[in-house]
């Protein structure tokens, strides 16, 4: 599936929402300093929200394990010869569909 | 049950079969056909506006309108071109046709002789080109090893018949011999590739019926009582029923079958001559009238005398020779409008070669089209609702002909196709196959085709996408059938 700009702007915020409080509560567990918990927690938060965005759009240009679109390999179409196509008129024309 | 059989969708296209003959006159005797209508859907079908064979059959796997392919027939003007004109090619068809669709969804298609095709290009799936293809030494399928397969099944592949002939049992001989190689190669792929949609045509009733349709039809001009081709049509109808109960017997159950036509066809009542008659309206002139009949193309025209010019064919295209659009234009913008209003007017006021009255129809594209695409014509004349041809020749010394122009031919295009669908369920018997159905007695049958039911040539793509539960993408018009 192709992410959308929009999708993966979304899916950065939920997540930072989520990975934020695991980091607050974890530098408190290791401090018990609430103002220190919260400083690294928003600072996390808005450095590691825009890395996440980025890595997000590499990850969206890197066909590697991506499910392949079952005509992305096929060649693209020939075109019609002059001599052909000739012979399709001659063949229209013997047929009565045109003039 | 847990495992369900996977959806399959087979569509069977008789090119050109007539619902008054396949639904009323000989129903009867088609038993695998009837079986299909009387355990399924069943419903005369819209055909596409202009209803030929190009554009039909992309309208119907594509879903969209003539108007939003830019097809109009087999050829088209080169644009700010008096003579010059391009064939429609599989190359000029831009839009999604339905086993694209699938094939985005991983589905896998078999296209056999669906017109355009050639030049031939990739699906996820095989493609067999149809009749408009120079000849079999082209690359003619997808992938191009597939010929070789199909070489080796039946010989030489014909893909088409030459029809406005005169040697006639000739051609019944070729016409069987492609008919029985056509459906030798779809029941090979039927059952040695694999496929979830199955799509293919059979010209053979379109050649049948332009070419013996003035022996079976009594009603016709040039019908003779007692002929040796009188059964030739329900015979061959007949041999086509049984390719047809072949297939329901191959088919995985879960498929469902669609039988289906483009148009229908009717009596030819005869040619009208269409430059011959601007002629005569002052509207057309010409440096030498031609002492023989001469294709318009090789005449020599008095272009800047020329107001309106037409290209002969089923339904008659008439271009006006517009200032800035034209080479040597000659019809001001502020006329244009008043000239065609005019056109229209004579046009329904012509009578046919005895002074009958004529239900003659005339669009313009503008009005029946939601934005046209394309080298669409100015107006878009159906002489007599399609009973006479539009004779684009000049030379003939009259405005009427009895006979087709471009070489024997008894009948026309009509309207209305027929549609029939039929669900193989996972639970039902096969079907009745070759052996046939008990046929009931005619007076049993239920098959008014005034009251039955009118689908539409645009409704075909969506209803093949719902069975896998897909959609159209963009705007279209057409209506599930369920």
């Amino acid at each position: 599936m192709v992410e959308s700009h929009k999708r993966s702007i979304v899916k950065s915020i939920t997540w930072r929402f989520l990975a934020t409080l695991v980091t607050i509560t974890i530098v408190y567990i290791f401090t018990k300093e609430i103002l220190l918990s919260l400083e690294v927690g928003g600072l996390a938060l808005v450095i590691k929200l825009v890395v996440y965005y980025i890595h997000e759009r590499i990850w969206g240009k890197i066909n590697w394990g991506a499910k392949k679109h079952p005509l992305s390999n096929l060649p693209v179409n020939k075109n019609l010869q002059p001599k052909d196509l000739e012979k399709v008129q001659q063949q229209l024309k013997d047929l009565g569909y045109i003039e | 049950m847990f495992f369900r059989k996977r959806k399959r969708v087979l569509l069977i296209g008789l090119d050109c079969a007539s619902p008054e003959l396949l639904f009323d006159k000989y129903i009867h005797k088609l038993p695998n056909l009837r079986y299909m209508m009387e355990n399924g859907t069943v419903g005369k079908l819209r055909s596409s506006t202009p209803p030929i064979t190009i554009p039909a059959w992309m309208v119907m796997h594509s879903g969209k309108t003539p108007g939003q392919l830019g097809l109009y027939g087999f050829r088209h003007r080169d644009p700010g071109d008096y003579q010059n004109y391009w064939i429609v090619t599989s190359d000029k068809i831009k839009a999604k046709r339905v086993w694209d669709y699938l094939g985005e969804k991983g589905k896998k298609s078999i296209v056999v002789g669906i017109p355009p095709t050639y030049p031939v290009f990739p699906i996820n799936g095989n493609l067999v080109s149809g009749f408009i293809t120079p000849d079999a030494n082209k690359e003619f399928t997808y992938p191009s090893d597939l010929k070789k397969e199909i070489q080796k099944l039946v010989g030489d592949y014909p893909f088409d018949i030459i029809f406005r002939t005169e040697e006639r049992d000739k051609f019944l001989d070729a016409l069987y011999d492609m008919t029985d190689k056509h459906f030798k190669v779809i029941e090979y792929l039927m059952q040695n590739k694999k496929w979830d949609f199955f799509t293919f045509i059979e010209i053979g009733l379109d050649r049948l019926h332009h070419t013996f349709w003035k022996y079976f039809d009594k009603r016709h001009h040039l019908y003779e009582p007692g002929n040796k081709y009188e059964n030739v049509a329900l015979e061959y109808y007949q041999h086509l029923d049984k390719k047809v109960g072949r297939l329901l017997d191959i088919v995985p159950q879960n498929t469902t079958v669609i039988a289906v036509s483009d148009h229908g066809a009717k009596r030819m009542k005869g040619c009208f001559c269409i430059n011959e008659w601007l002629m005569q309206e002052g509207l057309l002139k010409l440096k030498n009238y031609p002492e023989k009949r001469k294709r318009f193309e090789e005449l020599k025209v008095d272009w800047e005398n020329t107001k309106v010019w037409g290209w002969g064919g089923y339904y008659a295209r008439i271009f006006i020779n517009k200032k800035g659009r034209e080479p040597q234009g000659k019809v001001e913008d502020r006329e244009y409008e008043a000239l065609r209003d005019k056109l229209i007017q004579k046009f329904k006021n012509i009578k046919g070669p005895n002074k009958e009255d004529w239900n003659t129809i005339v669009h313009k594209p503008e009005e029946i089209y939601d934005d046209p695409q394309g080298e669409y014509p100015d107006l878009m004349v159906y002489f007599d609702d399609l009973s006479y041809r539009s004779a684009g020749s000049i030379g003939n010394h009259r405005l009427f002909l009895e006979e087709n122009d471009t070489g024997p031919d008894g009948a026309v295009h009509d309207w209305n196709g027929a549609f029939i669908m039929y669900d193989k369920a996972e639970s039902s018997n096969p079907a009745c196959g070759q052996v046939g159905l008990e046929v009931r007695s005619r007076d049993t049958m239920s098959y008014e085709l005034g009251a039955m039911s009118q689908y539409n040539i645009l409704d075909v793509a969506p209803t093949i996408l719902d069975k896998f539960n897909l959609k159209l993408d963009g705007y279209y018009k057409g209506k599930i059938i369920r």
